[in-house]
């Protein structure tokens, strides 16, 4: 009997083992968000190469989601939502489980919050509107929030503030973005910010808080804001 | 012995399904509510956490206000005798507080229908600077520190973390189960009682001029419209336009339910009829004709002096006293 109910148990034990071990690498994405070729860090000025400007960022917060990895013939789809904040290290390192011989060629995923995450109610995790992403007043997550100080800024202490969001049609703000790359089972993801504020003028478009036509153009320019770095 | 096993076995069975949905239980006429219930099963004791939210003024900046303030149970959960309701401070906001009831039959909150789903609509009141001027930080942490409200959230949630979205829910839960479905009108729909004569000709009236926008059985079709209001200058209020941002929305307003109509006054979202027969001369001879009237109203309603009488003595057939005294939902003591 003990002999029978190992033969039995035996194969299921070693195929949990194999599952496990299949799943048992990580695709590694770490964001870098930047500036003029900078690395930006909230509180420390950095250059405007063009104008020369200094800009001092004091607050950088956005939702990607819904990662897809790309390899030839497989691809893995990450269903989950997460609140990168560049202020806090632990956000911007990000970990995919994969099968140990998966090296992917290309990414995509979504910069924002898809419209059935907007209209499902109350959520836990990085989706708690105690984040401070969420509109308590006209019901829907701010995608991405970018707030900072530069001179020739004419808003009070000379701030700007993005605040950009919207799931509505004609104004969604959320933005699908692919990228591909060489076999790899990590990459580094830039964020160009700079591309976020060329088409605005800091010295007359400083606020955008709310969905609308300027937001959801934010949102287009901030879909060109992403290279990738091996 | 065998059948009386299985007797005692299946009426044993009928009393548990019946206790399962004592909570939320609504008449066969009402459509299906919209709210996902799978996402927040009913729990007596998330109801009764959701009961002592809605009366706590902890949830106002300075513990002064709570949500029962401006949702008064006698008054089918509105905001008494004020055209627009005064949160803390006695700050005044720009519309009327709407009564509360059948709120699972609805997928859009305020008048401007800013809020997509109930669990989110508490966010607004506790954060807005006219209502309860305070962040959603502040309410967590007033709750965690407090010993009772921990013990409330673990029997509710089983967890004592106390999470948003457990007060969201728990206010929703307690919400969901304002039903008013116990007006003389729900009597008759159930062949209980009949009408008076004047009565039924009331609702013929309402049927042929009222029916498409307020339609039974919960008195309103929870959709937006423009029912002609002059603008008031004073509040500058466009309604639903500054939400959906598309223009063909100016001047739209949630309609809301004719349901309960003796204890929610002041009506319209700027509280600015006090009384029904106002409204209903209104719409006889008051609309405002402009580009964005429904079709409904293009033409004023022609009706008699009798007919509005007719009409009044219909609408109060929809006054439901058991809802404005239902123990279950008064201040837990």
């Amino acid at each position: 009997m003990p002999c029978n109910f190992i033969t039995y148990l035996l194969p299921f034990v070693l195929f949990l083992f194999y599952t496990k071990a299949l799943y048992s690498q990580a695709f590694t994405v770490n964001i870098k968000p930047m500036y003029y070729g900078q690395i930006i860090q909230i509180d420390h000025p950095v250059i405007d190469s063009l104008q020369g400007e200094q800009v001092t960022f004091k607050e950088c917060k956005f939702y990607l989601g819904k990662f897809t990895l790309y390899s030839k013939d497989t691809v893995l789809h990450f269903n989950r939502y997460q609140l990168i904040d560049i202020e806090n290290a632990n956000t911007t390192a990000l970990s995919f489980p994969i099968p140990s011989s998966f090296y992917a060629d290309s990414i995509s995923f979504l910069l924002g919050t898809d419209s059935v995450t907007n209209i499902n109610g109350i959520m836990d995790g990085d989706l708690d509107p105690l984040n401070g992403m969420y509109w308590a007043w006209n019901s829907g997550y701010i995608n991405m929030k970018i707030e900072g100080i530069t001179p020739k800024c004419p808003g009070r202490n000379n701030l700007f503030q993005f605040h950009i969001g919207g799931y509505q049609a004609p104004y969604q703000t959320a933005q699908n973005i692919s990228c591909a790359f060489k076999r790899s089972q990590s990459i580094e993801i830039q964020m160009h910010v700079q591309k976020a504020l060329e088409k605005v003028q800091l010295s007359n478009e400083y606020q955008i808080m709310s969905p609308g036509k300027k937001a959801k153009e934010m949102s287009e320019s901030m879909s060109t804001m992403f290279t990738i770095l091996q | 012995m065998k059948y009386i096993f299985l007797f005692c076995a299946f009426g044993f069975a009928i009393l548990l399904i019946s206790f399962e949905s004592s909570e939320f239980t609504y008449p066969n006429y009402f459509p299906k509510p919209v709210y996902n219930f799978s996402h927040n099963p009913l729990k007596k004791e998330t109801i009764q956490l959701g009961r002592r939210l809605f009366y706590d003024p902890i949830l106002s900046a300075d513990s002064s206000i709570s949500c029962a303030s401006c949702h008064s149970q006698y008054n089918a959960f509105a905001h008494v005798d004020h055209d627009l309701s005064h949160g803390i401070y006695d700050r005044i906001g720009k519309r009327n507080a709407p009564a509360l009831m059948n709120l699972a039959w609805q997928e859009l909150f305020m008048w401007d229908g800013a809020i997509n789903h109930l669990d989110m609509q508490a966010l607004a009141p506790i954060t807005h600077p006219n209502e309860m001027d305070n962040s959603l930080e502040n309410v967590i942490s007033r709750l965690r520190n407090n010993s009772n409200y921990r013990h409330y959230f673990f029997s509710a949630f089983n967890d004592s973390s106390i999470k948003t979205e457990h007060v969201l829910k728990a206010l929703s839960q307690f919400e969901l189960i304002f039903i008013s479905s116990n007006s003389k009108y729900d009597s008759v729909k159930k062949g209980l009682v009949l009408f008076t004569e004047k009565e039924k000709k009331g609702y013929e009236v309402f049927l042929q001029n009222c029916n498409a926008c307020h339609t039974e059985p919960l008195f309103s079709s929870y959709s937006f419209s423009n029912n002609g209001l002059p603008l008031d200058s004073t509040l500058l209020d466009y309604g639903r336009v500054s939400i959906s941002l598309q223009s063909a929305d100016s001047g739209y307003f949630k309609i809301p339910t004719l349901r309960n109509l003796r204890y929610s006054f002041p009506y319209m979202h700027d509280g600015r009829f006090k009384t029904l027969s106002k409204v209903i001369q209104h719409y006889t001879s008051g609309i405002n004709y402009s580009l964005h009237l429904p079709k409904e109203l293009k033409k004023p309603l022609q009706l008699s002096s009798e007919q509005k009488v007719e009409l009044m003595s219909f609408l109060f057939t929809l006054n439901d006293s058991s809802f404005v005294f239902n123990k279950q939902f008064s201040y837990l003591k």
